[in-house]
């Protein structure tokens, strides 16, 4: 994913990555990135039906993407509310 | 053009979020119900979402074992991995400016990685360069 990151970054538009493995993301440092913590795979913006949490993914993905933030790095954020599919 | 894996290239915000237009980008495997799904055994394609498109007319096809990658829990309801829905609610309440008129999707347990590198990713930066989206969300299952 980080690769198609760096193409759009590349063309001139400003991108922001949710990824559930920040290892490997992190591996190929990304632009702008944020990783709910906890979050399992299936459930990069919640669990299903889970209205809240989804949008509070997308208003933490949006403030990293307006944020002075360094890029490569992968900022962990908190989301109140998500059950994972394992629990 | 190439540039080096250190080099991380950074597009700085030139508008309010409340005037941005955003376009989603996955590599989760969403697509239409209508359209092919993604071959799971390799696929370095794309889908082009429209962007009126209903999150019930969408689904998800992927290659990942579902314990690496539970794609049974956005077929119930695609906004885990695609939020189009919570997307288009933020457009109504003002956070964000508007939606695409086409987003992207792809399989990102692709198992053709020279072909992503060289083909997939340029293709899919003009995909959203023509769009005239003003920014992008990424999300990769």
């Amino acid at each position: 994913m980080v690769t198609v990151q760096r193409a759009i970054e590349m063309a001139g538009i400003p991108t922001v990555l949710v990824t559930l493995d920040p290892h490997q993301s992190g591996l190929m440092r990304p632009s702008r990135a944020i990783h709910p913590a906890g979050f399992e795979f299936g459930h990069s913006l919640g669990q299903p039906g889970a209205v809240a949490v989804q949008t509070a993914v997308l208003q933490a993905a949006f403030s990293r993407l307006m944020a002075r933030g360094e890029a490569g790095v992968i900022e962990e954020v908190e989301i109140p509310g998500y059950v994972g599919w394992c629990s | 053009m190439e540039i080096s894996r250190k080099t991380i290239p950074y597009t700085p915000v030139s508008k309010l979020l409340s005037e941005m237009t955003v376009m989603i980008v996955s590599t989760a495997g969403a697509h239409l119900l209508a359209q092919d799904p993604f071959d799971t055994s390799g696929d370095a394609t794309y889908r082009v979402i429209p962007g009126d498109a209903k999150t019930s007319d969408c689904t998800v096809t992927h290659g990942a074992p579902v314990h690496d990658y539970n794609w049974e829990e956005p077929r119930k309801d695609v906004n885990t991995i695609f939020p189009l829905d919570r997307l288009r609610e933020l457009v109504t309440a003002g956070t964000i400016g508007g939606l695409a008129e086409k987003h992207i999707s792809m399989m990102g347990y692709a198992l053709r990685l020279n072909e992503i590198n060289a083909v997939t990713a340029p293709a899919i930066a003009k995909e959203v360069d023509r769009s005239r989206a003003d920014a992008v969300l990424l999300t990769a299952g």
